[in-house]
């Protein structure tokens, strides 16, 4: 009787999970596994629907400097999310702390307009900047004409656009880190500085000894997060600079401009290199979090 | 208040004067140019406030562009995403929360390990595949992708919330005889409406500001979504020559509810986003 119910039990659990699940296998499973079997073999727009299997050759090919430049892209991506969260948090750090001081007139009103950037669209942001770093008409380099600095080609130079980007990711991405941030500085019990203080501590001191290690179990998660959606950043690249022939591009815009060359088995080789690296750092993610307790 | 407070509060409020100019710079440059009757890109100083003001830009996109086209199939692909998404994610993160069963567990750690694929990865299957389906060019392809892509995000973090209402309520209403489905649907889902505002929020969102998929699968103006039409128009590679104060007028139309959709839920997206970050 006993495992009667039990088999209904199993039951009912597939019913409720299964149209899910076939959503699911169609795209979310299925592309991975398609894209797995299409990276081994020599699918191009010369080998259309003749595609035949060629091993290793794809992934030869993307760790050999000379036939691709994945693993150039592969050191730019890297250097731009370290730039970029390095950046990004320090200057939340710095804002959210000066939004936080006590009796500061105003603050809700800073506060909503800090945060802006982060509520509109990002396609939307990364068309408008790429208006604004217009050579001839865009309002940055008319600003820096007004401040008596010549013209900046943003968008032609590659390290310039690079800049840019990174530019434009900083404006897009602080908001969301002050505003975790500032929760967390705001939650911290004022009794701990007050108790600081009796013991001599100075500014410095504060900080160092309260409020980080408070705030960490806080911002910690928001960092995570923010790597994340920094390494695979696409919107602002691609919609900016379009990727500048190889010059600015990162991980996925090179992924996608691959595709779009018709390279469809070496794209697909490179979304398996570029999914194992993000496997890894979610699996290490979740050794320090202790997070995907089910 | 001391002297030396006054003074410092000075400094800071100067300071966050600026960051807020900053902030708020590019929404100042595309309202003025949304209401700017030339092309303002074209004038070479900075003024903020255009010389000659006109409503025509926002006239103009929906006659001379298939705006309304555009905001349509946004419209049809975004509500049935978040319909779907919500509908499969539900009852799915209902079974993983409340019954035990064979394969549970190894699913929830594959979709931890699936949330991290980009699905700007999958393009050249979602090709093959919408391919031989005969849904390029077509809504129906763009919303079961878009829908396939949000559910591991909302079935965990539906999953996680009703983790935490007592199982209590349930075996209570089990007693007095209803029916599982009746029990998920007249007791679970209605305590759950903060998890399915996030859920909502963050499907709607995902549909509505979808760039990359629908750029890549459709190919007729009239199948374009907001943000490829918005992106067309500026660039000057194809038939649209680049237009940006109907590009301005266009943004602000479909940027600003979502704006405020955004700062009026912030504490639902912070929570949602957080939930999802840490627990998977």
């Amino acid at each position: 009787m006993a495992r009667f119910d039990k088999l209904k039990k199993q039951k009912e659990a597939y019913l409720f999970t299964t149209p899910g699940n076939i959503v699911l296998a169609l795209v979310v499973v299925f592309p991975i596994l398609y894209s797995l079997y299409l990276s081994f073999c020599n699918m191009n727009i010369g080998h259309y629907a003749n595609y035949s299997f060629v091993g290793l050759k794809n992934y030869a090919r993307i760790f050999s400097t000379t036939d691709s430049d994945f693993v150039y892209v592969l050191i730019r991506t890297v250097i731009w999310t370290v730039v970029n969260i390095v950046l990004i948090v320090v200057i939340a750090f710095f804002l959210a702390m000066i939004l936080n001081t006590k009796n500061l007139a105003f603050k809700g009103i800073y506060r909503t307009i800090m945060i802006l950037p982060w509520a509109v669209p990002s396609y939307i942001s990364a068309l408008v900047w790429k208006g604004m770093f217009n050579y001839d008409f865009g309002a940055i380099n008319k600003l820096l004409g007004m401040l008596g600095i010549g013209k900046i080609n943003w968008l032609t130079d590659g390290t310039n656009a690079f800049i840019a980007c990174v530019i434009v990711n900083l404006w897009m991405s602080i908001p969301f880190m002050m505003i975790i941030i500032l929760g967390g500085l705001q939650s911290i019990d004022q009794n701990l500085y007050e108790a600081a203080e009796i013991d001599g501590a100075n500014w410095i001191n504060k900080v160092r000894n309260v409020t980080l290690p408070m705030l960490w179990p806080v911002v910690f998660p928001a960092i995570v997060l923010t790597t994340f959606v920094t390494f695979k950043q696409f919107d602002i690249i691609y919609l900016i600079t379009q990727g500048l022939g190889g010059r600015t591009e990162l991980i996925l815009t090179y992924a996608y401009n691959t595709y779009k060359g018709f390279n469809y088995s070496l794209s697909a080789a490179y979304s398996m290199v570029i999914f194992l690296i993000l496997i890894i750092f979610t699996l290490i993610n979740m050794k320090l979090t202790k997070g995907g307790d089910v | 208040m001391r002297r030396s407070t006054i003074a410092k509060h000075g400094i800071i409020h100067i300071f966050l004067i600026m960051c807020c100019l900053i902030a708020i710079f590019p929404i100042i440059w595309i309202i003025s140019c949304s209401f700017n009757a030339s092309n303002s890109l074209v004038t070479t100083d900075l003024s903020i406030i255009p010389k000659h003001i006109t409503l025509a830009n926002y006239k103009t996109i929906f006659i001379n562009q298939p705006f309304g086209k555009w905001l349509f199939n946004s419209a049809i692909i975004t509500l049935s995403t978040t319909a779907l998404s919500l509908i499969l994610s539900a009852t799915s993160a209902y079974a993983y929360s409340r019954m035990r069963f064979i394969g549970r567990k190894s699913m929830l750690y594959v979709f931890l390990l699936l949330n991290a694929f980009p699905n700007i990865l999958s393009i050249v299957a979602y090709f093959r595949i919408l391919n031989s389906l005969n849904l390029l060019n077509n809504k129906i392809g763009l919303i079961i992708i878009y829908t396939g892509s949000q559910l591991v995000f909302t079935i965990w973090n539906l999953k996680a919330f009703f983790d935490t209402i007592p199982v209590e309520i349930e075996e209570a209403a089990i007693i007095d005889g209803v029916s599982k489905f009746e029990l998920f649907h007249k007791i679970i889902l209605p305590l759950s409406k903060p998890a399915i505002a996030v859920a909502v929020l963050f499907a709607f969102m995902g549909g509505w500001n979808e760039y990359v998929i629908s750029m890549t699968f459709t190919f007729s103006p009239d199948k374009f979504t907001v943000p490829v039409g918005l992106a067309a128009l500026t660039n000057n590679t194809n038939q649209y020559a680049t237009n940006w104060p109907l590009f301005s007028a266009g943004a602000l139309i479909v940027a600003l509810p979502v704006a405020a959709l955004f700062l009026v839920l912030q504490r639902y997206l912070i929570s949602g986003l957080t939930l999802g970050g840490v627990k998977g």
